[in-house]
């Protein structure tokens, strides 16, 4: 993947000796600029006290290959806890993660770093796996009705979009807890950690993809590919998923 | 026409030629003509569909996504970045970005304002007069605060205020609680004096400009816990300006 | 998926999902970017042209993250499918126009856009220095977006524009051809 982003801070990280501020202000807005540089400190991605750190995958008692649309399995449950958030570049680097609250032990970040690297390389397996089915281009069709997920095309197709076919692992579930993969047609890939029980986890994915396209997408001091590192996407993503429950 | 005073090199003013945005800068400007018909050298389709074919209201109720505004506006930034040695520099750029198009929407605000309500302060103007011009300082900031930001965000600024102090008379500000230009954007901790909104102050400087005000603007942080984007626009306006507003003031002119 | 369908798409999302603007504030947004590229150019519209198509491309690199939130559409099943999609819901949704696709080549790998309206270009006149209406392509930025969002997804095309009523041609028109579709490296598949 070519990414050509011209991104050239350089100058601008070396400005801190600005001094735009007027001179001149009055006494409440002298007062009120004083607070400004506080709150560009406030955001951290996850840097709490880590507990001793669990691997995630050694405790999954279930492995799940399929076409996972939306499973209301228990519909309006009081338990809708989402416990944290994953997100996977292309390359399968890790570019985000954070809690939302208690509920899963915490790992290092290096073993975030690990478990990001090696879902991706799980999930491409669990693509390469998928079984493929023999071209019928008739009957096959109307079973490619949901959307997001078509059929394994067959080979012989006179555009067998290459990849589009297969999603690859979907989710993971533990009795403890569910891991939700939702991979966007660009390759990047949302881990949503909930409580099993959790309803509609695709509707709250989609949010947070839709937030992740605003907030970190729109935002040019961004760099593709990059940690994600944008307050207003800490901000929002917190806020919405609070006022969820 | 009132052309602007201090930037009589910008092409004079009259409805539709104005707002050509393929040609905007301070000093370019010899090159447009202001002519009201296309020159002989530009060509025109068939079909006549030409700027001055169409109603310069036409797109005035038009939407469209503020997606595209952010995508624009971020790539403005990020181009402005390239060329910059700091924050401030970068500051300055942005509102030099915004300068000419301040120049521009004055003409379409004045345009409006008269074809929309046309007595309401122009009553005693001929056809052929300017539109009802601020005047005053107190008229130009309302026209800022409301009918320009109306036009720009579809709503008003949130607050207007003039300095207290007496050693700052010549300071106001107009405070928007989220600025539209800031949705997307989270400032990197690094350049966190930054503001995008610089690209808004140039828009009030050549609003002011334009007006025969002339007067310096920037851009402030100013976030409070439920506006965390919360912008103030210190307008500063030119000793020239304050001392003419004492003698309108004393003739009492409004 | 059918032209009308992604119409009835495309205007559903525009209706219910998008957040608006003042439609001239992006037109004097991008007039404002062209403006300085002329400037910080020189005029030398080649390189403006391409400064454009470079920002397009950025653009669209982020853009399509914003085109399939919104609209939750999967992948298209041919290339048809994509025009449709880019004309009738992707412009929709982010510049509320929809082209019109037409002449297609008959491998169907190229296709026009004809754009009967263009926010972008609206207020807009060339400079009359007798090479802009020759050498600028005023909405090129277009074609970048286009070029980076189907480069993310998986679609490496080629697009430029072929004329355009700025320069007094009687049509906007924007030529798009498929190269090739990207093959995914990641699992070593063999087809």
């Amino acid at each position: 993947m070519n990414t050509s982003i011209h991104h050239d801070q350089v100058g601008c990280r070396t400005a801190k000796d600005i001094n735009k501020l007027p001179t001149a202000l009055t006494r409440k807005e002298q007062a009120d600029f004083e607070h400004f540089p506080a709150t560009s400190t406030s955001t951290s991605i996850s840097s709490e006290k880590s507990t001793p750190a669990c691997c995630i995958l050694c405790s999954a008692s279930t492995l799940s290959i399929g076409h996972a649309v939306s499973t209301p399995d228990t519909p309006d449950s009081v338990a809708m806890a989402v416990f944290s958030l994953i997100i996977i570049n292309k390359a399968g680097g890790l570019i985000y993660q954070r809690e939302f609250q208690a509920g899963l032990r915490k790992l290092s970040t290096n073993d975030y770093l690990v478990l990001a690297g090696t879902f991706h390389g799980v999930h491409a397996i669990t693509r390469s796996i998928t079984p493929k089915l023999p071209l019928a281009p008739t009957t096959n069709s109307p079973a490619a009705a949901s959307p997001g997920s078509n059929t394994p095309v067959a080979s012989g197709y006179s555009y067998p979009i290459p990849g589009a076919s297969v999603s690859g692992l979907e989710y993971l579930e533990t009795d403890k807890f569910r891991l939700t993969c939702f991979q966007t047609l660009t390759g990047t890939k949302f881990l949503l950690f909930t409580d099993p029980m959790t309803g509609n986890v695709d509707t709250i994915i989609n949010k947070i993809y839709e937030l992740y396209a605003d907030y970190v997408m729109k935002n040019p001091f961004y760099q593709l590919e990059m940690p994600v590192r944008c307050e207003a996407f800490d901000r929002h993503l917190g806020a919405w998923l609070r006022g969820r429950t | 026409m009132a052309a602007p005073p201090r930037h009589s090199s910008m092409m004079s003013t009259s409805n539709a030629g104005t707002l050509q945005s393929s040609t905007t800068d301070r000093q370019q400007a010899p090159q447009q003509l202001p002519t009201p018909q296309p020159t002989q050298g530009l060509r025109v389709p068939s079909n006549r569909k030409t700027i001055y074919d169409r109603h310069l209201n036409r797109s005035r109720n038009a939407e469209s996504s503020r997606a595209s505004f952010a995508y624009l506006f971020g790539e403005m930034v990020t181009y402005a970045q390239r060329r910059v040695t700091g924050i401030q520099d970068l500051e300055k750029r942005l509102n030099e970005q915004g300068y000419p198009l301040g120049l521009r929407l004055l003409d379409l605000l004045f345009y409006r304002s008269t074809s929309t309500s046309s007595s309401a302060l122009s009553s005693s103007s001929t056809s052929s007069s300017p539109p009802n011009r601020p005047l005053r300082i107190i008229t130009l900031l309302h026209l800022i605060h409301g009918p320009l930001w109306r036009l720009l965000f579809q709503r008003s600024a949130d607050a207007l205020e003039h300095s207290v102090s007496p050693d700052t008379p010549n300071e106001y500000m107009i405070t928007d609680n989220d600025p539209l230009v800031n949705t997307y954007i989270s400032v990197p901790r690094e350049m966190n004096m930054l503001n995008c909104a610089a690209f808004v102050a140039g828009i009030i400087e050549g609003v002011c400009d334009g007006c025969g005000f002339e007067a310096k603007v920037s851009a402030h942080n100013q976030p409070t816990e439920m506006w965390p984007s919360r912008t103030v626009f210190l307008v500063r306006f030119g000793d020239s300006v304050m001392e003419r507003e004492k003698v309108l003031e004393r003739n009492g002119v409004k | 998926m059918s032209t009308t369908k992604a119409s009835r798409i495309g205007e559903e999302i525009w209706k219910t999902r998008i957040d608006k603007v003042n439609a001239e504030l992006v037109t004097l947004t991008y007039g404002t970017i062209v403006a300085q590229l002329c400037q910080d150019y020189d005029s030398d519209y080649q390189q403006v042209n391409q400064q454009l198509d470079k920002m397009g491309y950025n653009i669209g690199m982020r853009l399509i993250e914003d085109f399939l939130a919104k609209s939750g559409v999967g992948r298209c099943a041919n290339f048809r499918d994509t025009a449709d999609m880019i004309a009738k819901v992707g412009f929709k949704i982010f510049l509320n126009v929809a082209p019109t696709v037409t002449n297609w080549a008959s491998d169907n790998n190229q296709f026009s856009l004809i754009f009967d309206e263009n926010p972008l270009a609206d207020f807009v006149e060339l400079p009359d220095d007798g090479r802009a209406q020759d050498e600028l392509w005023f909405s090129n930025i277009l074609c970048g977006v286009l070029r980076g969002a189907l480069e993310m997804v998986q679609m490496q095309i080629e697009a430029h524009f072929v004329s355009d009523v700025l320069r007094g041609d009687d049509t906007t028109e924007m030529r798009v051809s498929l190269v090739r579709y990207i093959e995914d490296e990641m699992p070593p598949e063999e087809e």
